[in-house]
């Protein structure tokens, strides 16, 4: 069966899109076809607009449309503490939990010399200067836990050594209101490395 | 732990099947290219969550077809329940269990264990040392999580530290990088050393009595860990983790040297020899089987001393090499001991033997004999 060129031309693009295979794809074409034409303009001006207007905050490198990210301007963030995520996704993760009072960094990937990534391909220098200019009493390392995200997570806390300035990393834990015999051989392992004192 | 049927769709060349097996030995026989291993690797698939002999997993889709299916009813100590594997020609795998809760495929094994004897196992004697720690890696995994976990961990870290090594010079800061992926391998593979040391400690004595019994002699099988990190016998970690970060010092500029990691657990070895003579360049063709047999042998017992159930333990075409006292020897020692499913290409072998199930295999469909 042959589909009409702008319809295909449609899959080609939505395939672009993380997670989407040709099947998803085919089936969210069919969806915005079955949408009213005012959706489907809003749908495609909300992509453009997004684009345009959005770029990284040129103090912590999350996603922003103005001069600077929601955390930065806020004045009501603890400024003495800085948390260091891979990616934006860290940024929105951490803001979910709204826990968090202090900033951000972001870092733009991880070291990873598989993939040709080294110290010059995150943005390092960019938060080592925040650390000299600012009152930052405390780094929180928020890399993922997996080899990449751990020697990254290394590599800053030697880099910021005996600057003075305290160096944490997220705890791997049990999940909350999980029950203990449920928790795999690895994570319990885990947890009792990281143990502390009550 | 007794797997009491199993059922394959579009499985290699099985369309649909669906067999009991015995509680002590079953035995299916037929010409070549008839379905007999592919039979094994079904049941294998069921514990280790993948093939034993396929580098892709999709090849045990029936050509043709959009999924390979398989499924065992096992009866435990505490209860009966079922496994699943569905392998679609993608690739895509899922397994489940008692057919609702989806679980990993290599949790499979914490639910079903299997003991697999290939002709290919002969590589264990006459091929590289990738081979040996190739089982010494899956007979620990099945009993370990947590080693299954860090071998991957350790894996992935010595990828990162090649790389590392090949760009050292365009690399920014490499020394300090150098640093922290031989800290992530000493972390990781240190327990890997000693896990594999001390499985070896435990499979030696067994394979060396399993090998005596079954030649009948006075022959004797030794196994020993050659670990790339010495370490002495029932090394505690801390000493582990001291010798791997001094071995990695030493090779340091070797390492920058030639581009690559040369020390650490991917370089281990099992030595395996028959009466002080490498088995690998003395063993005839009969003492060489009889060692991966004695070796294979000794995995289940091992499983069945960790986990208090013994494994199913599958032997593909074993009988044929051997002569007529080994093979006699080799049968009795699984009898009463292990459920065991074993191929032959003549029926001659269908033993008489109480609960002994013998069946015919021809393309792909299978008889009671
Ligand atoms: N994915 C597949 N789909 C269909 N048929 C397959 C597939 N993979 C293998 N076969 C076929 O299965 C047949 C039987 O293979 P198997 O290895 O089980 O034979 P066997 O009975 O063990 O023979 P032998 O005694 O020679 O070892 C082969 O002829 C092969 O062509
Ligand atoms: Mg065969
Ligand atoms: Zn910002």
């Amino acid at each position: 069966m042959k589909a009409p060129e702008s319809m295909v031309k449609l899959i080609e693009q939505l395939r672009k899109l993380p997670g989407v295979g040709p099947k998803t794809a085919g089936r969210m074409a069919l969806h915005i076809l079955q949408m009213d034409p005012e959706t489907v303009a809003g749908l495609a001006e909300a992509m453009v607009k997004a684009k345009e207007l959005i770029h990284p905050c040129p103090v912590c490198f999350n996603y922003t449309d103005e001069d600077l990210c929601w955390v930065c301007k806020d004045d009501n963030r603890d400024r003495s503490t800085i948390c260091v995520v891979e990616g934006a996704e860290g940024v929105l993760a951490l803001e979910r939990m709204g826990e968090y009072k202090g900033l951000y960094h972001v870092l733009g990937g991880n070291i990873s010399p598989m993939n040709g990534k080294g110290p010059d391909d995150v943005r390092l220098r960019e938060l080592l200067e925040r650390l000299k200019e600012n009152r930052v009493s405390e780094v929180i390392l928020a890399t993922d836990p997996d080899v990449e995200g751990e020697a990254t997570a290394l590599y800053i806390s030697r880099l910021i050594g005996d600057s003075g300035i305290k160096v944490t990393r997220l705890a791997r834990g049990l999940p909350v209101g999980g029950d203990l015999e449920y928790a795999d051989e690895v994570t319990l392992m885990r947890a009792m490395e990281g143990r502390r004192k009550l | 732990m007794v797997l009491k049927r199993i059922s394959l769709r579009g499985f290699r060349n099985y369309r649909a099947l669906d067999v009991d097996l015995s509680e002590g030995v079953t035995l299916f026989s037929g010409s070549n290219a008839q379905g007999k291993t592919n039979l094994l690797e079904g049941i294998y698939a069921l514990s280790a969550g993948r093939s034993f002999r396929a580098a892709k997993d999709s090849e045990m889709v029936l050509w043709g077809e959009e999924a390979a299916w398989a499924k065992g009813w096992v009866s435990g100590e505490y209860s009966d329940f079922t496994v699943s594997l569905s392998v679609s020609s993608a690739g895509r795998k899922t397994a489940r269990l008692n057919d609702v809760e989806k679980i990993r495929p290599s949790e499979l094994s914490d639910r079903l264990n299997a003991v697999a004897f290939i002709p290919d196992d002969l590589d264990l004697v006459k091929g590289s040392p990738a081979a040996r720690r190739k089982f010494l890696d899956l007979q620990i995994s099945q009993l370990s999580p947590v080693y299954r976990q860090t071998l991957i961990v350790y894996s992935r870290t010595v990828l990162q530290k090649n790389a590392l090594l090949k760009n050292y010079h365009e690399m920014p800061d490499s020394p300090r990088l150098l640093d922290i992926f031989n800290e992530g391998l000493v972390r990781e593979g240190s327990l890997l050393v000693k896990m594999r040391s001390d499985a070896v400690e435990a499979l030696a004595p067994l394979a060396a009595g399993n090998y005596g019994y079954i030649a009948d002699s006075s022959e004797e099988l030794e196994v020993t860990y050659m670990p790339s990190v010495e370490v002495g016998q029932r090394p505690d970690l801390e000493s582990v983790k001291e010798s791997f970060a001094k071995k990695l010092a030493t090779h340091r500029a070797a390492e920058i040297a030639r581009g690559a990691c040369l020390v650490g657990p991917q370089r281990d070895d099992l030595g395996l020899s028959i009466s002080g003579r490498a088995a690998s360049s003395f063993g005839s063709q009969g003492q060489q089987r009889t060692a991966v047999i004695s070796l294979k042998l000794a995995e289940a017992e091992a499983i069945t001393a960790a986990r208090g159930e013994s494994p199913v333990v599958l032997l593909d075409d074993v009988l044929s090499e051997l002569d007529e006292s080994r093979r006699q020897r080799l049968i009795r020692r699984f009898l009463g001991r292990c459920q065991t499913v074993i191929t032959a290409t003549d029926a001659e072998y269908a033993f008489s033997m109480p609960g002994c199930l013998s069946y015919r295999v021809a393309a792909g469909e299978v008889a009671p004999l």
